[in-house]
């Protein structure tokens, strides 16, 4: 079955389409709900709640982009709404980063690190600097974007990305204490 | 200069193909959602 007969067919709310719908693209979907979520029982229910938006939602598809792409935009609103709030601007970590303070990593302290073990320590990171860096870094969003999506200042959106990165590298260096 | 470019497109690309395994129950909890929805909505009830 084509893409477009899916769609038309999970118009007409068929159970086998929208079946099929989900089994092409639960699985890089849930990849993304990891990403944003605390943990993996988190990611699961964003998962379940964006799919039953999908198919409430999806005469709003109009047919023109990519259909996966469309999908993912609710994957990503749907977790953006499961952490928001407008907490960002004050949110508490264990220590103090500066916003300054921007250490540059060399490559051979990260390149051995496979997704499996960046999740963990993305998933560490608060609920702000996790939303902000995945926003950024992997989804590509400009700091006004996201300071519209988050409805935050597009300052705060880059200082929380610079404190993201910092607290992520200090975890990669406190992984390679801990290894030696 | 030195920039964090790298360091961001490594994890970028790390991610670029993740794609775990999804638990059948998520699928039969989305159903079981649907039709608590479709009954609401035959008996008028706002969801």
């Amino acid at each position: 079955m084509t893409e477009d007969e899916l769609i038309r067919g999970c118009l007409q709310e068929n159970a086998s389409c929208q079946k099929e719908v989900f089994n092409r693209f639960a699985s890089r979907m849930l990849g993304v709900c990891n990403r944003y979520a605390r943990n993996c029982a988190d990611a699961e229910d964003i998962l379940q709640d964006a799919f039953i938006k999908v198919f409430d939602k999806i005469h709003q598809f109009k047919f023109e982009g990519s259909f996966e792409g469309w999908i993912r935009k609710i994957v990503v609103n749907t977790a953006l709404k499961k952490y928001s709030l407008r907490r960002y601007e004050k949110e508490v970590v264990g220590y103090e980063i500066k916003d300054r303070d921007e250490s540059i990593m060399d490559p051979p302290a990260y390149a051995h690190l496979t997704e499996k073990d960046l999740l963990v320590l993305i998933n560490n990171l608060p609920d702000g600097y996790r939303l902000i860096f995945n926003l950024y870094v992997i989804e590509g969003y400009q700091h006004d974007e996201i300071a519209e999506m988050l409805g935050i200042q597009p300052g705060t959106s880059r200082s929380q990305l610079v404190k993201a990165r910092n607290m992520l590298q200090k975890q990669i260096l406190e992984l390679q204490k801990v290894a030696v | 200069m030195k920039s964090n470019r790298p360091f961001d497109e490594h994890i970028k690309e790390q991610f670029g193909n993740y794609a775990p395994d999804v638990h059948p129950r998520i699928w039969e909890n989305i159903i079981a959602e649907k039709d608590k929805k479709k009954a609401c909505r035959f008996l008028g009830i706002d969801v």
